[in-house]
């Protein structure tokens, strides 16, 4: 019995004071031996690689060719691994491997199928390489048997559109992943570690924390817009030679900037008094492939008012929009009001649980139905449920017995749950009518407010400042002096346009499609095509003669791009099932060789380079840390847990000081009982009690 | 012959204080392992009648949501709160941190020693499920572990970050409680719609 007290009691002392637990990461800025075990890894620091971008831009389309230079200085065969960013749902088609001066070209495989193609060759000793994608915005490369002092050079080719943005494109070349966090994948498929997500390398990367930044990118643009434009300009110092009003070449000034920002180059549009209409054509096999640009670089003082319009206003004035959010919606209500012109009509339906209405149709604005529209705004108070659809289904069936253009304006927080319900009954119920969104509040539901918008071929804008004369005129100028209106396109020829329904053209909002003639060829157009509507309440047309189609490049892969992104949002409204969208998606992929979420590019070099019993090392290259993370803290403590072998740099970035602005003050408790010492105590006093009863029986 | 009394005296004066001071200890074991039990029938009991039950009579507390951890055969009852009273019946939410349906970081601390004590083990990568009131799941994949000393640091709030951050004491196999270290599992959400495209 006695000796049960004392292992007891040291039992327990052993598995107090023992060791603490050691948070061990698979990471590295180090070469890792392939299959070697946790304790026998061999260490090695490389230098890294260097990165080429050539962008091409082409309309408003950009096609860039990145160039990944990797070098092995070690004396073993190497693998690397380099995740990098390129910019959101950007399409890459094409991918080249270059070894000396031989070129292997990529061939496009489902996502599963490229990677046994590329570990079979990886492991059979050939050259290999693969680009995969996990997310729209971050892709990886991986480079096998790399020989030593070789230099493999992985040629991607993406394609992209400008950003346009108040009144300004801009060209975006992102040269380092700005992703704190991770989300996890699903590893196992089986059944009993169903939900068993393992760190995610697709989309996790090394933090480089070195004293000197890595993989310098050198940046060249051939900007040939087609209109005339500013001369183009960047945070960074450029060199910019003009080749004509429209055109311009621009390199970096010191040839290579670090990657550790984002590369912007912004321009704005010389304005003019018409729109500018562009068209680009492709051949691809048997196919033909357009690209229309609609620019309204109007000046807005320039944009005429439309005699009438009605116009009605759907405000939300549920829960969660009480506070701040339903002040700012009355505000811009009623300076919306209050800038209506006499001829326009209005109504305004207020919704919570139930809905209430100011008129029963649109009624004209007069000085006395103006004042009843504001005492009504006036009187708006937020709170109960948000049950939208039946406000929007009673002002898409309001009957218009008016000739006049029939508008819808929303305003909501996008707080709703039931998005997928609203955008098809907007989807079918539309006819004739426009329906604008107007996101309220600091934090509205991005996603709702521009895919309504999207569904209600109208415009969408946010009002989260205080700036409401301001953003009631814009929005008025929205609806009351478009540019182009019923806008469509008129072809005898099959064809497939996308979008197949075009949105009016709005000031300050170009407009693109895309379209697929299969079975023609461009000298086919004999008979022109015409895009019409109507411009200030007259009718208008625009004749594309096919003498005035340019000369387009890989217009078939930016079409399938469209072409999945339009599925997306198919699928996003339930319109597409998972399953079948899947398969359309693959589909579309393979044909125009396109990397997505289920597929990749590989590459496989017929030469063996290396005799399989020789060894291989897996590096994954790192990422600078971001510009705007350079706080010494942050490199400081990343750098000592790098030394303490515990290489989770992000670790540091989510712990902040004390005081510091961004903390989320959690009251911190003490989360350990007494328990331990109870137990402790009661286990001392057990055994000094036996070993009085043991000395007891020694004095007999 | 008297001493010898003494001496048994003694012993059993010992044996006795040792049999308390372990009684203490097994109770709060009891109480973690027994209060468990309770709230989880009060749980189910909430979930089935939409109403809020209490586990038993005298309980002055809410129950916030249901924490599981698939891989550690963890299932418990999130009490709303931090106070002592609550973390000796299980895991306790900071009130000051976002619910799981909203934006930004959830807060959950535990003891160490009794509801918190697979915290030490978990790994990147693994599974942690939240149920609301509303039988919604919130699941999060475990992306960091991190030790943070609250007398100098705090975490970041990023307000469009949804995680969950599992709280407990720091070193694990101390005695004596009361220490200015925490051990933080940093968990990331996975939006529901990522998960389905990731099914096959």
């Amino acid at each position: 019995m006695k000796h049960l007290f004392f292992i007891f009691s040291i039992f327990i002392f052993t598995f107090s004071f023992s060791s603490h637990a050691k948070i061990n990461q698979p990471y590295g800025l180090f070469f890792i031996k392939d299959g070697a075990s946790e304790e026998g890894k061999e260490i090695f620091e490389v230098p890294t690689l260097k990165t080429e971008v050539d962008v091409e831009v082409q309309g408003l389309l950009t096609t860039t060719t990145v160039k990944q230079h990797f070098i092995n200085p070690t004396n073993t065969f190497m693998e690397a691994v380099y995740l990098f960013p390129l910019p959101e749902k950007s399409g890459v088609d094409h991918l080249i491997m270059k070894i000396g001066d031989r070129f292997i070209n990529g061939v496009i495989q489902e996502k599963k199928e490229a990677e046994e193609t590329y570990q079979e060759a990886k492991k059979s000793g050939k050259k290999t390489s693969l680009i995969s994608s996990s997310r729209s915005n971050i892709f990886k490369t991986k480079v096998a048997n790399i020989a030593p002092g070789e230099l493999v050079v992985i040629e991607i080719r993406y394609h992209d559109t400008l950003g346009f943005k108040d009144g300004s494109y801009s060209l975006r070349i992102p040269t380092v992943i700005n992703h704190r966090f991770t989300l996890p994948k699903k590893t196992q498929e089986d059944e009993k570690t169903e939900e068993n997500f393992v760190l995610d390398p697709e989309i996790h990367s090394p933090i480089n924390v070195k004293n000197y930044t890595i993989n310098p990118y050198s940046i060249r643009v051939n900007l040939n817009v087609g209109f005339a434009i500013t001369p183009p300009q960047s945070q960074d110092s450029l060199n910019v030679e003009k080749i004509s009003g429209a055109h311009y070449k621009v390199a970096l000034a010191k040839g290579t900037m670090p990657s550790t920002k984002d590369f912007v180059l912004s321009f704005s549009p010389v304005k003019s008094p018409d729109p500018y209409i562009e068209i680009y054509g492709e051949e691809i096999d048997d196919d033909l492939y357009l690209y229309g640009l609609i620019n309204p670089q109007i000046k807005t003082e320039d944009l005429r008012l439309m005699k009438q319009t009605a116009i009605t206003v759907i405000a939300d004035i549920s829960g969660s929009m009480s506070g701040n959010s339903v002040r700012q919606l009355k505000s811009l209500l009623t300076d919306f009001i209050n800038q209506l012109p006499e001829q326009h009509y209005l109504n305004v339906i207020a919704f919570n649980d139930t809905h209430y209405k100011l008129f029963d149709e649109p009624k004209i604005i007069n000085k006395q139905n103006r004042m009843s529209a504001l005492q009504f705004v006036k009187d708006l108070e937020a709170e109960g449920g948000t049950y939208m659809l039946p406000p929007v289904y009673e002002s898409l069936l309001e009957s218009s017995n008016f000739l006049m253009k029939h508008q819808i304006v929303l305003m909501t927080d996008g707080n709703i749950g039931y998005d997928t319900e609203m955008m098809a009954v907007v989807h079918e119920h539309l006819g004739k009518k426009r329906f604008h969104v107007v996101g309220i509040g600091s934090a509205p539901n991005s996603l709702v407010v521009k895919n309504l918008a999207k569904v209600g071929r109208g415009s969408h804008l946010y009002s989260n400042d205080a700036k409401f004369k301001e953003k009631a005129r814009q929005l008025l100028y929205k609806i009351n002096r478009p540019v182009i209106e019923n806008l469509r396109l008129f072809m005898i020829r099959e064809h497939e346009v996308l979008p197949n329904q075009f949105p009016d053209v709005l000031a300050n909002e170009p407009i693109t499609f895309f379209m697929k003639l299969p079975y023609t060829r461009l000298e086919d157009l004999t008979d022109s095509f015409s895009l019409a509507g109507s411009r200030n309440s007259m009718p208008w047309k625009f004749t594309v003669k096919s003498d005035q189609i340019q000369e387009g490049k890989f217009l078939d892969q930016l079409w399938a791009r469209e072409k999945v992104e339009t599925m997306t949002f198919m699928r996003s409204i339930g319109y597409l099932d998972q399953t079948r969208f899947e398969k359309k998606v693959i589909e579309l992929a393979l044909r125009h060789h396109l990397v997505t979420q289920y597929t990749s590019l590989v590459a496989v070099d017929n030469n063996i380079s290396r005799v399989p019993s020789q060894p291989i090392l897996s590096h994954q290259i790192a990422q600078n840390i971001p510009d705007g993370w350079v706080d010494p803290e942050i490199v400081k403590q990343s750098k000592m847990l790098q030394q303490e072998n515990l290489q989770t740099p992000l670790q540091a970035l989510y712990k902040v000081k004390l005081n510091s602005m961004p903390a989320l003050q959690v009251h911190f408790v003490q989360t350990a009982t007494k328990k331990d010492l109870f137990y402790l105590l009661a286990s001392l006093l057990f055994g000094s009690s036996a070993l009085l009863f043991f000395i007891r029986r020694r004095f007999h | 012959m008297k001493r010898k009394t003494g001496i048994l005296l003694l012993t059993f004066l010992l044996l006795v204080g040792g049999g308390c001071l372990a009684f203490e200890g097994l109770k709060i074991d009891i109480k973690a392992k027994v209060g468990q039990i309770l709230l989880n029938r009060a749980w189910e009991n909430t979930l089935e009648t939409g109403k809020e039950q209490r586990p038993w009579s005298g309980f002055d507390g809410s129950l916030v949501f249901r924490l599981t951890v698939p891989k550690y055969k963890v299932d418990q009852v999130v009490l709303k709160g931090t106070s002592g009273q609550n973390l000796a019946w299980g895991p306790s939410y900071h009130v000051e941190s976002s619910l799981p349906e909203e934006k930004g970081p959830t807060v959950i601390s535990s003891h160490r020693d009794s509801h918190g004590i697979f915290i030490k083990n978990m790994q990147i990568g693994d599974v942690i499920k939240l149920q609301d009131h509303h039988k919604n799941w919130h699941t999060y994949a475990v992306e960091d572990l991190f030790i943070l000393d609250v007398n100098k640091e705090n975490v970041t709030h990023s307000p469009n970050d949804d995680r969950l951050l599992l709280v407990t004491c720091y070193p694990f196999e101390a005695v004596l409680s009361g220490t200015p270290l925490r051990y933080v599992v940093s968990a990331v959400k996975i939006p529901p719609e990522w998960r389905t495209a990731s099914q096959r």
